[in-house]
């Protein structure tokens, strides 16, 4: 555990370094404002792992709340003049009560039917944009939509809107963890591991669908209010079923079931095309490829494939410590111990020496 | 009386699987039903844990009316059940397993877990010790960092049986407990539900180990072709022609 700890902390010291000093390596507006981009696509897709990576729900509708985050942010801070700060608690609120309320029907069904549903759901949201001109702007959008700004401080270049976004992201990759971590996120993994289990021990599986389904649609909504008061226009077309495609494909690539997955996933498909521009006509092409052959060749995607990589092959060598055996995650090592052993010579080989308290214990197994 | 059904019936179209059961279980006592394959025993187990909705008749669970409601509504008033089939969740480790147990005795919100108010930390901390404590009573504490699928099917079981009493029930259904385990195991497992009984849980368990059924009820309810056919002491039911004619196959009762 110690030196798990020690490891950790310079971690997180250099990654929040790489981040402060990410938007001053970015060379041009258009790099930078794709930084941005990511970062509203890692909320979106951190809430949108709680319904379809950890319930296990494919739902299509994180799109149709990500219209509506973006539309209550648009026209508050626009028609109705409100600040942006009110307009993201606004957005919050709005998407999380259509996100329980759209849930409750929705979430009884599943599989193709809760598909269906929820992509219908997404369908209604765009074309109520574009029908119901005289509020929402019609298809030719809401324009003009201020920068972001609390008080005194305005966010009105790239590069300040990227750290005011940077901790917009970081609470809610936060708040993500606090669920995950606790009941309703123990709750959420195991109605996907087995529903009736999981409704014998007690669980209102209707209930935590629900929960899981709004708590989803507050990270679209403020998913949503990023994208609305970033790029100052919004129009129907940028939320059609593309959209609803992309972001489930961020969740499959980064690996779902896990928030790292979907802050890689989101980052990778945002750069991915830029990477590809050489390609020119063949670029979708080559986009698409790259996607069947990492969902086909990296199940758990590609934070479950550096997972992999890091404990069967990359950690061994780093550390000296065997790779683990199958099914006993989140083992710990015992330093000191090691360190001793490495001194008398010989190999290190913990499942014969009987040095691992995990080995031992599934080694005692009747 | 804590249970008692009453001209309990389910079919399935035109398959009647159990044919109005009278049942009445006392409190504190281990209740086995035992039966041929296809008797109805796990149909019965189902209808009073809510997992299938009788056709007719009536569940009543301490004198009220249950017949028919979800499963978690009936885990909450009481009633916990473990699966023929070990039904782990396979993603969280024996301690999270048993922690989600505990979920139905809690109630903070989910605004509360995510800003840790003190409610929230509380029930947090409970249901750990809790979960813990209901591991130790099994025997299987020391696996608790582990994965369900690196356990053996014995200790599984025991997982299982841990996770359905941190729900605190006053009823425990186990559907077939022993199936899977050696000799060993299950005597282990017998003094484990005589230990839950003495705790203050009603067993009732389904089983086709008659060794293990007859060390560990206190009553037998015998079922063929989904009626009742007799009750009883392990003593009584031993003795019981019909007993012994449905599961010899013969007329043994005629000749005797």
């Amino acid at each position: 555990m110690g030196r798990r700890r020690s490891t950790l902390i310079p971690g997180l010291i250099l990654v929040a370094a790489a981040l402060i000093v990410l938007p001053l390596l970015m060379t041009t507006d258009y790099w930078r404002q794709l930084l941005n981009q990511a970062l509203i696509y890692v909320v979106i897709v951190v809430g949108y792992n709680f319904v379809t990576g950890d319930v296990g729900q494919l739902s299509m509708a994180q799109q149709g709340f990500f219209a509506i985050g973006a539309y209550t942010t648009a026209l508050l801070c626009t028609t109705g003049g409100w600040p942006w700060w009110a307009a993201l608690i606004a957005s919050i609120c709005v998407t999380g009560f259509v996100g329980a309320v759209v849930g409750i029907p929705t979430l009884r069904v599943r599989g193709q039917y809760l598909i269906m549903v929820t992509m219908a759901f997404s369908e209604i949201v765009r074309l109520v944009a574009v029908n119901w001109g005289g509020f929402t702007g019609g298809a030719s959008g809401v324009t003009k939509i201020p920068s972001p700004s609390i008080g005194a401080w305005h966010f009105d270049t790239k590069t300040s809107i990227y750290y005011l976004f940077l901790v917009m992201a970081l609470v809610m990759i936060l708040v993500a963890w606090r669920v995950r971590t606790t009941k309703y996120g123990r709750a959420f993994l195991a109605i996907r591991d087995g529903e009736l289990a999981a409704d014998v021990m007690g669980l209102n599986t209707t209930y935590i669908k629900v929960v899981a389904f709004a708590l989803s649609a507050v990270f679209a909504g403020v998913g949503g209010n990023m994208f609305a008061s970033s790029f100052n226009y919004i129009s129907p077309d940028t939320f059609g079923l593309g959209q609803t495609v992309l972001i489930l494909a961020m969740l499959l690539i980064g690996g779902e079931g896990s928030i790292a997955g979907a802050v890689a996933g989101a980052f990778i498909l945002t750069y991915l095309p830029e990477l590809l521009r050489f390609a020119q006509s063949y670029y979708m092409f080559i986009y698409g490829l790259l996607i069947v052959l990492i969902t086909i060749f990296l199940p758990g995607g590609v934070v479950g494939y550096v997972r992999r990589l890091w404990a069967d092959s990359i950690r061994p060598r780093l550390f000296r410590t065997p790779p683990p055996g199958p099914g006993t995650g989140g083992r710990s090592f015992d330093a000191q111990d090691l360190f001793a052993r490495s001194v008398a010579g010989g190999p290190i080989k913990l499942d014969t020496d009987g040095g691992d308290p995990a080995v031992e214990r599934a080694g005692d197994a009747t | 009386m804590i249970l008692e059904t009453v001209e309990l019936t389910k079919s399935f179209g035109g398959l009647t699987a159990v044919n109005a059961v009278d049942m009445e279980v006392q409190e504190l006592e281990v209740r086995a039903i035992i039966g041929p394959n296809g008797s109805g025993k796990s149909t019965l187990l189902n209808c009073i844990s809510g997992v299938y909705k009788p056709t007719s008749g009536a569940v009543k669970f301490m004198g009220e009316s249950v017949g028919g409601s979800a499963p978690f509504k009936l885990t909450r008033k009481g009633i916990g059940r473990t699966f023929q089939n070990i039904r782990m969740f396979n993603s969280l480790t024996v301690l999270q397993n048993v922690m989600v147990g505990r979920h139905c005795r809690t109630e903070a919100t989910l605004v509360e877990d995510i800003l840790g108010l003190p409610r929230f930390r509380r029930e947090e901390a409970e249901m750990r010790s809790t979960a813990l404590r209901f591991l130790e009573f099994m025997g299987i504490a020391d696996k608790k960092d582990m994965l369900p699928g690196s356990l053996s099917y014995g200790q599984r079981r025991m997982v299982e049986i841990a996770r359905a009493l941190a729900t605190e029930p006053k009823l425990l259904l186990l559907d077939e407990p022993a199936a899977g385990l050696s000799q060993t195991e299950a005597n282990e497992l017998a003094s484990e539900i005589v230990k839950i009984r003495d705790s203050g849980v009603t067993v009732i368990l389904v089983e086709h180990n008659m060794r293990f059924v007859m060390g560990v009820s206190d009553r037998i309810t015998v079922l063929d072709f989904g009626k009742k056919i007799a009750e009883g002491t392990p003593a009584e039911c031993r003795a019981n022609p019909r007993v012994i004619e449905c599961y010899l196959g013969g007329k043994v009762g005629d000749r005797a």
